[in-house]
């Protein structure tokens, strides 16, 4: 005997599956502000660096808001299958993201929350709403869609027995020029002074550095930027940085703190999320200590911008149904839980932290062994550096991808600074003129 | 079973017994239940995919606007692509890429079969040897290349140092090299492959037409040219059709190893494709770009298969 399915029937079993999944969907959910709340969180910081602490000790505040943390890779890929968990319905409820054009990104798609208000009624987080002066935080029409996490001051990383072996003393109010000379002395017998100079442009320029005033028309033409690539395109010739060659044939762009940590490249700008790179021993052997030194002014005596930022922008979705259990966690995070996320190099954001705590955090148990730690509290913990930040979104992921391949060819040496100076100017105002 | 009844001492026609049919409804049924899961597969994955590419072309749509957020733009895509330089440049690339890689990577493999064809000591372990790097991950690949064609300690280089070239290319770093570079790779890591085919069809040739143009007085040049090229001018168009649709979507290696630079100089269709849709998020200047590939790589594929005809030996 055969047995048929009828048609009827099979959209019945279809329909009742359906139900069932829905059902069960519903199930799942642990809304209900009386109840108990899961949390779910995307971040890009790998769960054992500082978010499984920072939640573990939120819970336990909190024992009615639980989280779940799912770490994404912050690269092209990882953003978009964010980006499209977002849209397409997962249950997501803080996102943070890492560069300014993936943050503009979901504020223009209207995913994130307007926090505009909730900051500004915070008696410690309205330092990040609309209007604090400084500006610690990124606007999108005078809006807040996200608070920062971590403030990230650049200093030079050096390798003190490369110092030490030279006889170098670095002077505290030291300027490029003197980079560049001690830059020199330090190369040498397979070793590079530094990996590359200071951004002059930055330094010097500010906040929206790239955008005239307006932002209506991009600023390559000004003369910091034609000295920036001049000092690196010397630096590189004379063998004091790294050439261009080499960073792109080692993939040293991606993995700066090979060349650092195995001991080819003395001096290495950078910020302290890589402290998690120099205490990780096993991955990156070393037998010499790193002493941090403040950025070098580009005159001497001149007031400049640190080439840092503040970052890790910690975001609620529009389609969370928890936006008081988000803030809430988003509250701790910023403030009495942000000493978790420090031993993995996320300095907190907000100012007023324990130096000696951070200090003993920030180092780890190996502190002595791995670096100055004077330098580590004096140049770091301590430092005053004004970070920029930038308020003009127009076009700025498009000029990113121009800029990046630009950049490229002029320390390849394949066009001239002239060249690099004129393209860029007219590739960016076009891309400005037709995202505005 | 079938079984047949009589005998000589009855002469009645033998009678077949009637195989026992399944009902007709189960019998209509029946293949697709064997075909389906695939079936569904290639809906799902291969046609679902092409035939939305097709219609996200004719779409502006930012993929973070949701599905509401796709808007109709007629061939606006299209000609903004027409407009655009990058696109003709990273055609260029991709012609040159295919253009030089695939005849190489053929020449090369036929050269290879041929070899490989002859009694050789140690034939068998030689053949899987050269098919190697298709098998192997387009990754490790990359990291092996990486190695070789490095400027300063590159095996490459160094041995150009040794044979006295002071100042031998820069490879990969190189706007001028690095295109040849990928395209040296991409041979490389295919003739093996189209030498295993190469081999399989070469084994089929009927050897008489040789003995006989042997025992005319043919060299070995004139038996490979007017025996052997056109016998396998079907495998040749073959592995040329699966080569240049391989190469037109070649996307692992640049994306590993040069990232579509230095500058651009690498960036062909493929990568441009992923850097509009991945990276700038415009899918439906992306999907655009993936039709006209699609479109030249068929064109490509009808101009050979019209090529062949009547060339080959056997057709």
């Amino acid at each position: 005997m055969t047995r048929t399915i009828s048609r009827r029937r099979l959209l019945a079993g279809a329909a009742g599956l359906g139900s069932a999944a829905l059902l069960a969907a519903c199930g799942k959910d642990e809304s209900g502000d009386a109840g108990t709340v899961t949390l779910n969180v995307w971040g890009g910081v790998p769960a054992e660096n500082g978010p499984d602490a920072l939640f573990a000790a939120f819970t336990a505040k909190h024992p009615n808001i639980k989280v779940k943390y799912t770490r994404f890779v912050n690269d092209d890929q990882g953003n978009l299958k964010l980006d499209t968990a977002l849209q397409g319905g997962i249950d997501i409820d803080v996102v943070v993201s890492y560069a300014r054009s993936a943050l503009a990104k979901r504020v223009e798609a209207g995913l994130l929350t307007d926090l505009t208000d909730r900051l500004a009624g915070d008696s410690v987080l309205k330092v990040f709403a609309p209007g604090a002066n400084p500006a610690s935080n990124y606007f999108f029409d005078g809006k807040a869609y996200s608070a920062p996490a971590s403030r990230s001051v650049e200093t030079v990383l050096a390798n003190k027995s490369l110092l030490d072996k030279a006889g170098v003393t670095v002077p505290t109010d030291w300027t490029t020029a003197d980079f560049r000379a001690i830059a020199k002395q330090l190369s040498g017998n397979g070793v590079y002074g530094s990996l590359i100079p200071p951004d002059l442009a930055r330094q010097q320029l500010g906040p929206d550095f790239t955008y005239k005033p307006g932002g209506r028309e991009s600023n390559f033409d000004h003369p910091a930027f034609r000295e920036n690539f001049q000092l690196r395109l010397d630096m590189m010739a004379e063998k004091s940085a790294v050439p261009m060659t080499e960073i792109v044939a080692q993939k040293w762009d991606a993995f700066a703190q090979t060349p650092f940590l195995t001991g080819k490249v003395a001096m290495w700008i950078s910020q302290p999320f890589v402290m998690r790179y120099i205490k990780d021993t096993k991955e990156y052997p070393h037998d010499f200590k790193t002493v941090l030194l403040p950025m070098p002014a580009p005159q001497k005596g001149a007031q400049f911008w640190n080439t840092g930022a503040y970052g890790d922008n910690v975001a609620i979705t529009k389609k969370s149904k928890h936006q008081d259990a988000a803030f809430t966690l988003l509250q701790f995070w910023l403030g009495e839980g942000a000493a978790h996320m420090v031993p993995g190099g996320r300095l907190p954001s907000l100012p007023g932290g324990d130096t000696a705590k951070l200090a003993v955090d920030l180092g780890g148990p190996d502190a002595a062994k791995l670096f100055d730690e004077q330098s580590l509290v004096t140049n770091l913990l301590t430092s005053d550096a004004r970070i920029p930040v930038d308020a003009i979104q127009t076009a700025h992921a498009e000029i990113s991808t121009i800029m990046n391949g630009l950049n490229q060819r002029v320390l390849l040496g394949n066009i001239s600074i002239d060249q690099w100076a004129r393209t860029a100017k007219e590739q960016c105002d076009a891309a400005i003129k037709k995202a505005a | 079973m079938q079984t047949l009844v009589g005998s000589a001492r009855s002469p009645v026609p033998p009678v077949v017994r009637e195989k026992k049919r399944r009902p007709a409804g189960v019998r209509s049924w029946l293949p697709w239940l064997f075909i389906g899961p695939n079936l569904v597969g290639l809906i799902a994955f291969t046609l679902g995919p092409m035939l939305a590419g097709l219609g996200i072309a004719f779409t502006r749509w930012n993929v973070l606007s949701g599905l509401g957020g796709i808007e109709w733009v007629g061939l606006d895509n299209f000609a903004e692509l027409f407009a655009d330089p990058k696109f003709w440049k990273a055609l260029g690339r991709t012609v040159f890429f295919a253009g030089l890689g695939v005849p190489l990577s053929i020449a090369f493999g036929l050269l290879l079969a041929l070899a490989l064809n002859r009694p050789l000591v140690g034939r068998a372990a030689l053949r899987v040897v050269f098919f190697v790097p298709s098998m192997v991950n387009t990754v490790a690949i990359g990291m092996v290349w990486l190695l070789v064609l490095n400027p300063s300690a590159g095996l490459l280089n160094q041995a150009l140092r040794f044979l006295g070239l002071s100042e031998p290319p820069t490879w990969l770093v190189s706007e001028d090299w690095a295109l040849p570079a990928l395209v040296l790779i991409q041979v490389w890591a295919g003739m093996g492959y189209q030498a295993v085919i190469y081999l399989a069809a070469l084994q089929e040739l009927p050897q008489d037409l040789h003995e006989a143009a042997m025992i005319d007085g043919a060299g070995a040049w004139r038996r490979f040219r007017a025996i052997t090229w056109p016998s396998l001018m079907p495998t040749t168009v073959f592995l040329a059709i699966t080569s240049f649709i391989g190469t037109s979507q070649g996307f692992g290696l640049i994306a590993f190893l040069t990232g579509g630079g230095p500058g651009e100089s690498t960036t062909v269709l493929a990568y441009y494709m992923y850097q509009s849709g991945f990276q700038a998020y415009k899918f439906g200047y992306a999907a655009a770009i993936g039709v006209v590939t699609f479109a030249a790589v068929l064109l490509l594929t009808l101009l050979l298969w019209r090529f062949q005809k009547g060339r080959g030996l056997y057709t």
